[in-house]
């Protein structure tokens, strides 16, 4: 395997690997903060509702009113009132 | 219910708000996130969805948007971009900004004031700051501000620390004195006895009665010039004797060079440590510990130079040389002048204080070496002041012809 292979495999290992943090400042009262690493693409969005495409899953993300942000390349930030969090398995 | 998020982070230029209608939001926004492209807050209604991006990023966010079939239209715009771009036909204020910068950079080329703070002669350290080039309207890049410390510091009179820096277009000289030696009057009685075993050649007393005569011997510790006085009337007064009591005396000194000897010469690897300049402060351009053992420091400074113009900063150079052992072989005339230039240093090192009246040298050739065996015949003050401790009344025996109290009498 050649170096430029290697690189290549290690990149692809690392855009697998997907991290999701849920951080509530001050209760969940107060809203909460998502913030998901490696996403591939955002499948439905909406007021409340949003799906998120990671490796191998899918996120659901339900919520009132919720607000999405992008902070460079796969990195997203979803604030707002999140009453639910659901991981489904994709074909990815 | 629905609660938007007006302050919009992380976009220091300003930002643009936009919101578009119909069209695939989901992937025009999974597009601009595989692009790196920031948007903020994001809130999405029914049919339309709205964000925030940076005024650069908004043309790219349009053309994503319209390949996606949404329509897209921008909304507040506000931020430093746009404030610029809003002043921008306005050529006296950019004109104005220009000079403003202009002339803060021209004042900081240049003294504009020098300040001094400390109890010195302003005229006296004027002057000094003058020959070392520190004077109104001249270039911050060629003061000599370490030279200016050091004559201050040697030529200002009780002057225990000097520091000039240049902050700006300002020169501040700070000088501290030190606190002078307070005058105690002393008037305590004293004898003054020999420091050492010699034969008097002269002597000068000021006060005290001296009791010993030209070419007499002394040892020391003898009593050459007493602080008891009798004063005629049976009694005696103590006095604060002082004189000058000039001794001669021998001393025999040894001096050996070998033919063959091992020294240490500084000519081994060097290491160079180079620093940045600025002022007062210096910046390390090495990582890790300065330093070598067994080597000789020397420093060498030298002014940057950027495409041939000097600057601010001075380039210091701490090299260390290491020391190697080196086995010499030295002639015999090697020899004898490195005799002569120890009993030189000898000299200047010990005998200084005084004459020299008589050198006789004796050279001893050996297998090995030369030895040089030196007999000095020296001169000097002999005088060694010692309180007179008052439970000791003792009348010493002075000889009626060198009775004196007061004034000079050479021998």
């Amino acid at each position: 395997m050649s170096v430029r292979e290697r690189l290549t495999a290690l990149e692809e290992l690392a855009a697998k690997k997907s991290t999701v943090t849920f951080s509530t400042d001050g209760g969940l009262r107060n809203g909460g903060e998502l913030c998901i690493e490696n996403c591939r693409c955002i499948k439905e969005l909406d007021d409340n509702f949003i799906v998120l495409s990671v490796y191998g899953m899918d996120i659901r993300v339900s919520g009132a009113p919720l607000c999405l942000e992008n902070f460079g390349v796969g990195s997203v930030k979803i604030t707002g009132y999140i009453h639910s969090l659901t991981f489904e398995e994709n074909d990815q | 219910m629905k609660k938007k998020n007006d302050k919009v982070k992380g976009l220091r230029m300003g930002y643009v708000k936009f919101s578009g209608l119909g069209g695939y939001r989901g992937d025009m926004l999974s597009e601009l996130l595989e692009d790196g492209v920031p948007v903020r807050n994001i809130t999405v209604s029914d049919e339309e969805i709205s964000g925030a991006v940076s005024p650069t990023d908004y043309f790219r966010v349009s053309e994503t948007a319209r390949r996606h079939g949404v329509r897209i239209k921008a909304g507040e715009r506000r931020g430093l971009y746009f404030t610029l771009r809003k002043y921008r036909t306005r050529a006296g204020l950019c004109v104005g900004a220009l000079l403003f910068i202009l002339v803060i950079a021209l004042w900081q080329t240049s003294v504009r004031s020098i300040t001094i703070e400390g109890d010195a002669p302003r005229s006296q350290v004027m002057q000094i700051l003058d020959e070392c080039r520190i004077r109104l309207g001249a270039s911050t890049d060629t003061l000599e501000i370490s030279k200016a410390e050091h004559r201050i510091l040697a030529e200002v009179e009780d002057c225990a620390w000097a520091d000039v820096s240049c902050e700006g277009f300002r020169v501040n000289v700070r000088i501290v004195k030190g606190v002078e030696k307070p005058e105690m009057e002393e008037n305590a009685p004293r004898n003054i006895t020999a420091a050492r075993s010699a034969k008097i050649v002269r002597q000068i007393p000021r006060m005290g009665a001296s009791v010993v005569e030209n070419g007499s011997g002394v040892n020391a510790g003898d009593l050459l010039v007493s602080g008891t006085v009798p004063d005629g009337r049976d009694h005696v007064m103590f006095v604060r004797a002082d004189a000058e009591i000039i001794g001669e005396w021998t001393e025999t000194r040894e001096f050996f060079v070998p033919y063959n000897e091992t020294i240490s010469l500084a000519n081994g690897e060097k290491k160079v440590f180079k620093y940045l300049v600025y002022g007062d402060d210096e910046y390390p351009l090495f990582t890790g510990k300065a330093g070598a053992e067994n080597s000789l420091y020397t420093e060498e400074t030298s002014i940057l130079k950027i495409g041939g113009q000097p600057t601010s900063f001075k380039i210091k150079s701490g090299i260390y040389t290491a020391y190697t052992s080196q086995d010499i072989t030295r002639s015999p005339d090697d020899v004898l002048s490195e005799l002569q230039k120890r009993k030189l240093d000898f000299e200047e090192n010990f005998f200084s204080e005084y004459e020299i009246t008589n050198a006789e040298e004796r050279f001893y050739p050996q297998d090995d070496g030369i030895r040089l065996v030196i007999d000095y015949t020296l001169q000097g003050d002999i005088a060694k002041p010692v309180p007179i401790e008052m439970g000791d009344m003792t009348m010493p025996e002075t000889p009626e012809t060198s009775e004196t109290s007061e004034g000079g009498s050479d021998g």
